[in-house]
């Protein structure tokens, strides 16, 4: 059987909409990107696509019936509007982390698209990685008998613009949300109570805007396990990305991937290389695989295994440790 | 110089280790061993060790250059006081103490009496660990940001011992509160504790915890976090990680073995050493030596009563912080 081409629009050309329309042009032969929009689309990089539209309103996506499927990369405060009119010209919507700030907004978009039969699907892309879906499914087999703790290590390799960092939404919004996700992928638990400890070493500027770039969280899961997750904005040796899962019958981890396998040794000591120095390097699998799956739950109406309802829980998350920052205590996740 | 005499009060599983380590040691003479539930053993007779049950024989005896306490802890305090009269080179086991006042007496005897008192914080004589520290103080990673340690036990302790030790954070986390000073040079100013029992409902039924999460602010600003458990399957599970502005430095596991297997199957490789008596092994002889090198006037650095004090309060502010889950001040 052939497999049906679906034509996507993709709203948003940074970095993160260059990467998945580089992937949907080079990976994923069952979309067919159809066109890009942007306020000021680059076209350099949108004619080397081939066979890619170049567009400045959102419309030209929009009301283009042969569309059936919208990627939004654009900036977050932008995602709420765009969605709603994905779901009103029923279009099936890939959203970017965290498609809100907005408990409520989230809530609303959840209820449009049930109303409106449209899938939405949420770049959580690390639930697509290789490694953390076999650290999942090894978990579900037992491996590690019941666990008792879990530890997190997200740092990035160097930090972000202060421009960025300014519109971020906040250390814990916006790096370590993928970790409370990650927390409840592998256990299927919710976040029960968070304490966050938290620094500014590496940007002063932050603390005139109380964001903070390292931190400690203690995390209580509602099962009781326990569980640490330690982010630092920038670490100089790479994307630091490592998952430890020990419980009563062993420990699964999953450690760094290294730039090359190239080894040094001589008189001194022993040389390799550093690691995979951003998301976009060490995850690279996982933003095809997303995508394969979104392919797969609009042909085959099936609902996407990350939505808005794991945003919500995240951001929830998010939201205590925004306030554990706030009072200093270990503050409980909303319910 | 002549033969340096030392005595040994306490002979349990860590009282052998000093004693072997000692006898190990050329010019060291170790005359008496002092131990309530002594079975005389005439491998030590017969090469001119004496045996007692009762600490003044040790205390009558006047040719002894320094004394080793590993004692149950509760002991530790008495048995610094009274030996204090006979030497002022004491080598005490961790804790020093179970409570601040009682550390507080011994500290200003230390002070008075100019004792040379070492408290037993093996690990920083640990080659790693070591190594470490003189890395972060080069400045081989800039300021130091952030330590994590993990710190696992490969099996609990008998709930006898259990419920003598003063908990999980005097017994275990004690180490690691202590490398966290080592290690920044810093003192711990607040702690956040989420601790369980997983392991062993009896330990619950003693009024302990198995497994715990601590999250620690420092007063140089660094922050540092330890995860315990007092039961790892796979081995004595030690690692440190330090993260600072330039980099990073690890401390990995010591291996039982370096053999690593491939197969069809994989590849498999040695899990860490078992216990704190093989993974340690080298910092129990740098301890003792380090000792006796002080007995004999020479100046090293060692874990001193404000250390054992340190650690004491992060001991009892971790139990606090456990009991109203908010982050308690050391």
């Amino acid at each position: 059987m052939k497999n049906k081409i679906i034509n996507v629009g993709l709203i948003g050309l940074g970095r993160i909409g260059k990467m998945h329309a580089k992937n949907i042009s080079q990976h994923l032969p069952f979309l067919n990107l159809k066109s890009i929009v942007d306020p000021v689309p680059d076209i350099d990089f949108i004619q080397r696509l081939d066979g890619v539209q170049a567009c400045t309103n959102t419309d030209d996506v929009f009301l283009d019936d042969t569309i059936q499927a919208v990627i939004i990369c654009s900036p977050t405060p932008t995602h709420y509007k765009l969605i709603k009119k994905c779901a009103q010209y029923k279009k099936h919507v890939f959203c970017e982390k965290p498609i809100s700030f907005s408990e409520n907004e989230i809530k609303e978009i959840i209820n449009i698209m049930i109303n409106e039969k449209v899938l939405i699907q949420v770049g959580l892309n690390r639930r697509f990685d290789q490694e953390f879906m076999l650290v999942k499914n090894k978990v579900n087999d037992g491996l590690v008998g019941d666990i008792q703790m879990i530890h997190i290590t997200n740092h990035d390799a160097s930090i972000p613009e202060f421009k960025f960092l300014k519109s971020s939404g906040g250390m814990l919004f916006d790096l370590c949300i993928h970790d409370f996700d990650m927390l409840s992928f592998i256990t299927g638990e919710k976040i029960n109570e968070i304490y966050v400890n938290g620094s500014v070493f590496i940007e002063p500027r932050l603390k005139e805007i109380n964001d903070i770039d390292n931190a400690i969280i203690t995390l209580e899961l509602e099962n009781g396990i326990l569980c640490t997750i330690d982010s630092s904005r920038q670490t100089h040796y790479g994307y630091d990305q490592r998952v430890e899962v020990f419980g009563s019958k062993g420990m699964i981890s999953v450690e760094n991937k290294p730039d090359n396998l190239y080894y040094f040794s001589n008189q001194e000591n022993t040389k390799r290389s550093k690691i995979k120095y951003s998301f976009i390097e060490r995850y690279k699998d996982s933003y095809v695989t997303e995508f394969e799956h979104f392919y797969t739950c609009i042909t085959h109406n099936n609902k996407p295994i990350v939505g808005p309802e794991d945003i919500l829980s995240a951001l929830k998350v998010a939201t205590a440790g925004e306030k554990s920052i706030e009072t200093n205590q270990p503050v409980m996740v909303k319910k | 110089m002549n033969n340096i005499n030392l005595a040994i009060v306490g002979f349990g599983r860590i009282g052998k280790i000093h004693a072997s380590n000692i006898l190990a040691s050329e010019n060291i003479n170790l005359k008496i061993i002092i131990d309530p539930i002594l079975d005389i053993n005439e491998k030590f007779t017969s090469i001119g060790i004496s045996q007692s049950k009762e600490i003044d024989d040790l205390l009558n005896l006047d040719n002894i250059d320094g004394v080793i306490i590993c004692s149950p802890s509760q002991y530790h305090i008495e048995q610094i006081k009274q030996i204090s009269q006979k030497t002022k080179n004491i080598f005490c086991e961790k804790p020093l103490g179970l409570s601040v006042n009682e550390i507080m007496d011994v500290k200003s005897l230390v002070t008075v009496n100019k004792l040379n008192l070492h408290v037993g914080f093996n690990r920083r004589y640990d080659p790693d660990f070591s190594s470490l520290k003189t890395a972060i103080s080069n400045g081989e990673i800039g300021d130091i940001h952030t330590i994590k340690i993990t710190s696992r036990d490969p099996s609990p302790p008998p709930i006898s011992y259990i419920k003598n030790s003063g908990g999980i954070f005097l017994d275990m986390t004690i180490h690691d509160f202590d490398m966290v000073k080592y290690l920044s040079g810093s003192e711990i100013s607040k702690i956040y504790v989420k601790g369980g029992c997983f392991i062993d409902p009896e330990i619950e039924k003693a009024n302990d915890i198995d497994t715990a999460i601590i999250n620690m602010n420092l007063k140089s600003g660094v922050l540092a976090t330890i995860n315990n458990s007092r039961k790892a399957i796979y081995g004595y599970d030690q690692r440190v990680e330090v993260l600072g502005s330039k980099g990073t430095l690890k401390v990995g596991n010591r291996l039982l073995s370096g053999l690593q297997k491939g197969t069809k199957n994989g590849f498999t490789s040695a899990n860490p050493k078992n216990f704190f008596i093989e993974r340690y092994n080298k910092s129990y002889q740098k301890e003792i030596s380090d000792f006796i090198e002080s007995i004999k006037g020479k100046i090293v650095e060692y874990a001193n009563v404000d250390d054992g004090l340190h650690a004491l309060k992060c001991g009892l502010a971790a139990n606090k912080s456990l009991l109203i889950n908010t982050p308690v001040m050391v």
